[in-house]
């Protein structure tokens, strides 16, 4: 009996002991790991930066780096004639614009980018009004914050700008949610307010003029200077610069055009442009022309950092695209097996013109010699071979593009068209040079490029494109143009009147900006969408005969359709919905 | 069965040699009280209720509770699978998974809510607990409290209902060891099945041409097909090469329980194997691939009368679990049978596994081939608690503290390897197969672990008052402090507080009176939110004791009562959503080669008045026992779930430019009624028998919600004043006849559509066809009408039992399982037998068509939610049924036996509903089991 009481007191001692231990106290101590907010933002630079660094991180890409981006896979220039994407991933948001299946309502599942807007600008004005109470941060850094968040805000208002026209003015950080209710306002004032920014952030003297090293890809005055004649561009275009926009919207006209036409838009477009071109060379800007070949120089403007050799890419976006990020961008089947989300077409191909300066006349079928499968790319210009994947092309050793059908018995290439569905017998080529190197490494590295959103050589397009508007093909337009060709080994021909040089303009344009996200809103400034998206979307029919000799014959791939609201962007449907004054705009 | 019993007494001896040295100076002279009460007297059960126990008559508030005679007469792996049917009020939702991770849902009365959380609060011993972490067979019972006064005491955490578990204790007599036995097999309730790759290769044609594709398959190949299975013709039915028939299953349990006036014991441990579903999975040395689950529990409950009016009760309960699975989830595994093309390539080609470039998971090497896993996952728990009467101070008075350890861990091992294919790629001349390796054999690797824990402590301290005045009035009080703190690997620990109250009060038996008040917190909100007041109040009147019914004597009871009051639900998905917040969101890459900045983002706004959801919940019933052998309990409630949290975002601008948080705005009404039926009857010694019958009908309707606006024509898509678990869906009008009538027709946005695609209803004649068509297709995410009906009958040495479960309400979309039922896109390869019994739409049958034209090519305009896709979801399961056999006395005696029975059972035999042809609950998942057992109990002198 002895054991008992003994068990019974211990027991009794646990209890009392257990009790004693948990008493009441601190039962709802918040975890202070949780705890960070504002003020933690702003109570060292350390933290600041992060939330500069934030602004970028949902900037606009011109193309889809990974299988769910802003097209659901594929990139803008899909929108236009110069690619498309596979027609049997239903998926694919391209096919709706394409097929003129696009609405307010389904424009919505395409990444959510409006609301990004928004974000983006509440989180550059809060940089603006709190970075002067970080304690530990030079005067210096605090402007440059500022500046950088102005051009960031600018940066995004431009992209609604030319989407929506004019858009809701927001100019400090909302505090309360019932202040949402901000409503249109005109494009001018729009327009106004985004100049307005870009001045103060060229006025501001501690925005760095340009950002090499570490800080490449950080927003600089180089960049407000390009962004302003880029701006002004559009506003000179026929789009917007009218009195009768592209269509009748009533009283809210001014939400769509400036209410008249003014040349001398396109005149202060060519001066904004030529003053960027003085501001970036003198800070070290050029456009590429001291690599070993013109491919190479190509290749190096439009893929390449600074470090890479890179002079003239004033703002761009690094991407690492690992495995299913480059698979959604590249071609379907051997040798990329990609998903083939962007697809070069015939009509892209057939604006490149011979390195003699002629063109191939694609309407008829061509023959080639026996075993010369790239006998009609052959001579085409560099641009063209550093863009386009074809028949024939050798990619890497052992890799080498097959889109041909055998006939009379001959075999298939490794990608004919039963074998892996390509559907256009081409490949997107620009933004994967170099990736051959790392895709026989094991393990594979992520593939890293540089994806350009500001060239210095758009900037002699604006200045040719402006200068050519207002005063006609002059010398200027020339010198201007042909800075750009050639380092491409191309040049300008002799051209009449200010409709051919335009013409031209347009060509080229689509030639050198091919998948860097201009031509979808180039052809909508133009107001050239029945010329540039819809009708015919040709692919290259490619047969090969026992003897060698190939056959390339041009076929209808796709018939797309444009519409005319098309010309700008509907305002999400649920936007609208919530009934606080948004207007949607005409057609949608 | 002896090693059992010889561990169990090892046990004992280490754990209680107190007990056994103090029962053996006993004399047995304790009479055991039977635990089957004559049914009059199920009125004077002591019943558990919330922090406490209470008379069953006495009871004002609505509760049900099953008991072990019923619970412990089924077999299942988890508790939660033995309610079906059992306890009105209660809804289990069945969920189908792999061995030994089957886990339903349990709804009290259904959905009340669309915020984050409906789970009931599960208390196993008084503390929170998951529900299956206990033992079927050491459940003494299992409560579901419904009301608000039923819950009020649990304040924050009561909106949901409280289900609480209590175990088995010793009770004061000799010592009774019970053994059960149990073994059987387990089968699929259904498997799916699949047409022949003949037929399948001729309706791939049929595809092809529908799709203006160029044939796949020659008349050559139809006939190579037509053959039979050979290595150019496959036929690899998957589903029946590496799904068995029948897994093993066994449980053994062994109990002892006892005690004297000072100290009593239960003591139980336990055994549970299954084996899963998968075949061929011993082909690999020294492991298997298949899902094995090794379950051992134990148990010790101990209550001790430490001084004259101290008492303790220590319980230490645990499980641990083994298991085996394959590398691959077992639902990928499951998936990958139903959709690998069985005629692609062959199983096995010379020995070694089929395969093309294509195809280079050979179902056979991605179950088998692909490594195992090794999971171990136990649980302990501790509860310890002592309360002291003061009977010689201050009579009625009791004080007492308890506390709760509990600690849960979980480790993965996981084992990988590759396995390569063989293509066939040509003939040889002596029609061999030229073949072509695709892929590399790899050694097996430990690829990487898991390691979950989670740490729950709790303590409580009490005062109660039991006392009766003048003989009428009787009183009863309660104040209790509660705490408890989850510590878990995922967030920061979770703490909840409590201040409760309970007074009882009960005038002559007749009249019963009870209010509840709780003032109780959680620190998910701001701090002035914090702690909320839940009141709760009920009424009771014992018709029966009133003289004027005295003349009725075929009521042998009767009580109304009813109840009203406001709990709470503390979990509603976000936690210090009162504080501004900013953390780490994206990414931008800086420099020249990749710097990856990390960002900081606002997160959502804060609410600073966010606070639980509330439910303010009436309820009406009655309790009678007529002719003594029929109780009614029938009941009517209604409850206003409000507070729910809505989202701000979905009616205020974007351009503000932060996400927006949730406000407490939602209110959701639900009602319904309860009815249980219980009918008892001891014809004679040898015959006897008992029915129930009990049911559940609800319905709910939204009533405030913040949704994003909608365009005028298509107000019919607002949540607001439908049901919960709506969906919306397409209303299907047949099929488009040709080119003309698709013209002719509205067009439909999903993607572009050919004769023989469904055609869709314009519901918002905006003449184009949409998303905003969609009309709530009827019927509720979790079953409204749940109906149970259970039987049991003895004659002599016989018994018969068996337990019926019915639910309605909810709808089947085929759209879950596309492997099933959207066949040949989206890397669905196969044809299942239910699309190959349906006439798909083809030029020639326009007019007989019940499929959509079949497609190679990704069809969004067919294969999207729709009413052509919905199946009525009503199911009817015989849950259990069991013949048993028990020894006659005389004879269990003389092999040292008080009784000895013997029984065949079998769990989930038949399966009723409208979608015949795969269970329901498992589509394309784990197939749900059924199981057979035969087993055997023993009870020793």
């Amino acid at each position: 009996m002895k054991i008992i009481k003994s068990f019974r007191i211990l027991l009794l001692a646990i209890c009392f002991g257990i009790i004693a231990l948990n008493s009441c106290k601190n039962v709802f101590e918040v975890p202070d790991a949780s705890a960070f907010n504002e003020d933690d933002v702003f109570s060292s630079i350390e933290n600041t930066r992060r939330l500069v660094y934030q602004m970028y991180t949902y900037i606009p890409k011109p193309i889809a780096t990974n299988y769910l981006a802003r097209l659901n896979g594929p990139s803008p220039e899909v929108l236009t004639d110069g690619a498309s994407a596979y027609t049997v991933q239903a998926g694919y948001g391209t096919h709706k614009f394409n097929q003129g299946a696009l609405n307010s309502t389904n424009v919505l599942s395409y990444g959510g980018e409006y609301s990004y807007d928004w974000t983006d600008v509440r989180e550059a004005y809060t940089l603006i009004e709190r970075v002067n109470e970080v304690p530990n941060a030079t005067t210096e850094e605090k402007q440059r914050i500022i500046a950088e968040s102005k051009t960031i805000i600018a940066n995004r208002y431009f992209e609604m700008f030319k989407r929506f026209g004019g858009v809701p003015i927001v100019k400090k950080k909302m505090m309360d949610p019932s202040e949402y209710a901000v409503v249109r306002s005109s494009l001018k004032d729009t327009y106004d307010f985004i100049i307005g920014l870009l001045d103060e952030a060229i006025a501001n003297p501690n925005f760095p003029a340009t950002t090499t090293g570490i800080e490449f890809g950080r927003m600089n005055k180089a960049f407000a200077y390009s962004l302003k004649a880029r701006l002004m561009l559009f506003a000179a275009s026929p789009l917007f610069n009218t009195a009768t926009p592209y269509m009748d919207f009533g009283a809210d006209n001014n939400l769509i055009c400036f209410m008249n036409y003014d040349p001398n838009r396109w005149k202060a477009a060519a001066e904004a442009a030529k003053k960027a071109i003085i501001f970036c060379e003198s800070n070290g800007y050029a456009v590429v022309n001291n690599q070993a070949d013109p491919v190479t120089n190509y290749v190096v403007a439009t893929e390449r950092t600074p470090a890479q050799g890179n002079s003239e890419v004033i703002f761009g976006t690094q991407a690492e695209m690992a495995g299913n990020g480059l698979l959604a961008f590249v071609a379907r089947g051997a040798p990329m097996f990609g998903y083939a989300t962007n697809v070069p077409t015939q009509n892209q191909v057939e604006r490149y013109r011979n390195i003699d300066g002629t063109f191939i006349n694609w309407d008829s079928p061509i023959v080639t010699a026996a075993n010369d499968p790239t006998g009609p790319y052959k001579l085409l210009e560099p641009r063209f071979q550093a863009s386009i994947g074809y028949n024939g092309l050798l990619w890497y050793p052992g890799a080498r593009f097959e889109f041909f059908n055998g006939i009379n018995g001959a075999a298939d290439g490794n990608n004919g068209r039963l074998k892996s569905g390509s559907e256009f017998n081409y490949a997107i080529h620009k933004f994967v040079h170099g990736y051959e190197n790392i895709r026989v490494l094991n393990p594979r590295p992520a593939w890293r490029v540089c994806f350009p959103s500001f060239r210095l050589s758009e900037l002699y397009f604006i200045l040719a494109e402006a200068t050519n508007e207002f005063s006609g093909p002059s010398t200027e337009v020339y010198t201007a143009l042909n800075k750009v060709l050639n380092r491409s080994g191309m040049s300008v021909p002799v051209i009449t009147g200010t409709d051919g040089m335009r013409d031209f303009i347009k060509r080229e344009r689509a030639i050198e900006f091919y998948f860097e996200d201009q031509r979808y809103f180039d052809l909508k400034r133009w107001l050239n969408g029945p010329q540039g998206v819809s009708g015919n979307i040709y692919n290259e029919l490619v047969t090969k005969n026992p003897s060698g000799v190939y056959t390339y014959s041009k076929g209808v791939q796709e018939v797309r359709v444009w519409r005319n609201f098309y010309y700008l962007w509907p305002f999400p449907q649920n936007e609208i919905n919530k009934n606080y004054g948004l207007i949607q705009n005409p057609g949608w | 069965m002896l090693k059992y019993i010889i561990l169990l007494c090892c046990l004992l001896m280490a754990i209680v040699p107190v007990y056994a040295q103090d029962l053996a100076d006993k004399k047995s002279d304790v009479k055991i009280v039977d635990t089957v009460l004559i049914l009059k007297n199920t009125q004077d059960r002591i019943v558990p209720i919330a922090y406490g126990l209470q008379k069953q008559r006495n009871i004002t508030s609505s509760i049900s509770t099953v008991y072990s005679d019923k619970l412990s007469n089924t077999s299942v792996m988890m508790l939660s699978n033995s309610l079906f049917g059992l306890l009105p009020g209660l809804v289990v939702k069945e969920n189908a998974g792999e061995v030994g991770f089957y886990s339903n849902d349990l709804y009290v009365r259904g959905q009340s809510t669309f915020g984050n959380s409906n789970a009931p609060l599960v208390l196993i011993d008084g503390f929170e607990r998951n529900i299956n972490d206990i033992t079927q067979d050491d459940i003494e019972s299992v409560s579901v409290l419904k009301d608000a006064a039923a819950t009020a005491m649990y304040g924050v955490r009561g909106a949901n209902g409280v289900i609480l578990i209590t175990s088995k204790r010793g009770k004061e007599g000799k010592m009774k060891i019970l053994a059960a036995l149990e073994t059987g097999l387990s089968t699929p309730t259904r498997m799916p099945s699949f047409v022949n790759s003949a037929t399948y290769a001729q309706m791939y044609n049929t595809a092809l041409s529908n799709d203006g594709l160029p044939l796949r398959y020659t008349s050559a190949d139809l006939q190579g097909y037509q053959a039979g299975n050979s290595i150019y013709y496959p036929d690899n039915e998957w589903e029946k090469i590496l799904i068995r028939k029948t897994s093993p299953y066994k449980d053994f349990n062994v109990s002892a329980s006892g005690g004297d006036k000072n100290t009593k014991y239960y003591a139980s441990l336990g055994y549970l194997g299954n084996q899963g579903i998968f075949n061929n999975t011993n082909f690999n040395d020294k492991y298997s691939t298949n899902s094995q689950l090794d379950k051992f529990n134990f148990r010790t409950n101990l209550d001790v009368k430490a001084f004259t009016n101290l008492d303790i009760r220590l319980d230490i309960s645990g499980q641990v679990n083994r298991r085996n699975l394959p590398r691959n989830s077992t639902t990928d595994i499951v998936n990958s049978l139903y959709q690998y093309p069985q005629n692609e390539f062959p199983e096995f080609i010379n020995g070694t596994l089929g395969g093309t470039s294509a195809f280079l998971q050979n179902p056979e090497g991605f179950l088998n081939r692909s490594g195992y896993r090794k999971l171990h996952d136990d649980y302990y728990q501790t509860g310890l608690s002592t309360q002291y009467n003061f009977q010689n101070t201050f009579k009625g008075l009791v004080a007492g503290a308890r506390f709760a350890y509990d600690n849960t861990n979980a480790i993965t091992e996981t084992y990988s390897r590759s396995f390569a294919v063989s293509e066939i790629t040509g003939i040889n001349p002596d029609q061999t197969p030229i073949l072509t390796v695709r892929g590399a054999d790899g050694q097996l690797s430990y690829t990487n672990g898991s390691n979950a824990q989670a740490r729950h402590t709790s303590f409580e301290g009490f005062f109660s008052y039991d006392r009766t005045f003048a003989n009428v009035h009787n009183l009863k009080t309660l104040l209790m402090y509660h705490q408890d703190r989850l510590i878990t690997d995922q967030s920061s620990p979770v703490n909840n507080q409590f201040y409760s109250g309970r007074l009882n009060y009960a005038y002559k038996n007749k009249y019963l009176a009870e209010v509840i008040l709780s003032y109780s917190g959680s620190e998910a909100f701001a701090p002035n939110k914090r702690f909320n007041l839940f009141p709760a109040t009920s009424l009771g009147w014992i018709l029966t004791e009133e003289k004027f019914m005295k003349k009725f004597t075929q009521v042998d009871f009767l009580k109304l009562r009813m109840s009203a009051g406001i709990v709470g639900n503390s979990m509603v998905g976000t936690r210090f959503a009162y504080r501004e917040q900013y953390s780490s969101n994206g990414s931008y890459n800086f420099g020249t080669n990749i710097q990856t900045n990390y960002g900081i983002a606002e997160a959502t706004l804060a609410n600073s008045n966010m606070g639980p959801e509330k439910a303010l919940k009436l309820d009406i019933g009655l309790d009678a026992i007529l002719f003594n052998s029929l109780s009614v309990n029938a009941g009517y409630f209604f409850q206003r779930r409000y507070n729910i949290l809505t989202s701000l975002g979905n009616v205020t601008s974007s351009v503000f430019g932060a996400p927006l948080p949730s406000v407490n705005a939602g209110v959701v009404n639900n009602q319904g009624v309860e009815l249980a039926l219980n009918y008892k009857k001891t014809i004679n010694k040898s015959f006897s028998g008992e029915l129930g019958f009990n049911l559940l009908y609800y319905t709910n309707k939204i009533k405030q919600i913040n949704e994003q606006p909608l365009p005028a024509n298509s107000a019919y898509q607002y949540q607001q004043g439908g049901n919960l678990g709506q969906v919306l869906g397409l209303k299907a009008m047949g099929f488009f006849k040709d080119q003309q009538d698709i013209n002719n027709s509205p067009i439909q946005q999903f993607g572009p559509v050919k004769p023989g695609d469904i055609k869709y209803a314009d519901t918002n004649h905006d003449g184009v066809i949409n998303d905003l068509d969609r009309t709530y297709l009827n019927g509720y995410a979790v079953p409204n009408v749940d109906l149970g009906f259970t039987a049991g009958f003895r004659y002599k040495s016989f018994d018969v039992s068996g337990i019926l479960n019915a639910q309605l309400g909810t709808n089947i979309y085929l759209g879950d399982a596309p492997s099933l039922f959207w066949p040949l896109s989206n890397s669905n390869y196969r044809i299942s037998d239910y699309v190959g019994a349906k006439t798909p739409w083809t030029v020639q049958n326009a007019v007989t068509a019940n499929y959509p034209r079949l497609t190679t090519l990704q069809n969004d305009n067919n294969y999207r939610r729709s009413d052509f896709w919905t199946v009525n979801g009503k199911l009817l399961r015989i849950r259990k049924l069991e013949i048993g056999y028990t020894l006659p006395e005389f004879l269990s005696s003389k092999i040292a036996m008080s009784s000895f029975r013997l029984y065949v059972r079998g769990m989930n035999m038949f399966t009723f509903n409208k979608l015949g042809f795969v269970d329901p609950v498992a589509l394309d998942n784990n197939p749900l089991m059924k199981l057979y057992t035969l087993g055997l109990t023993a009870n020793f002198k």
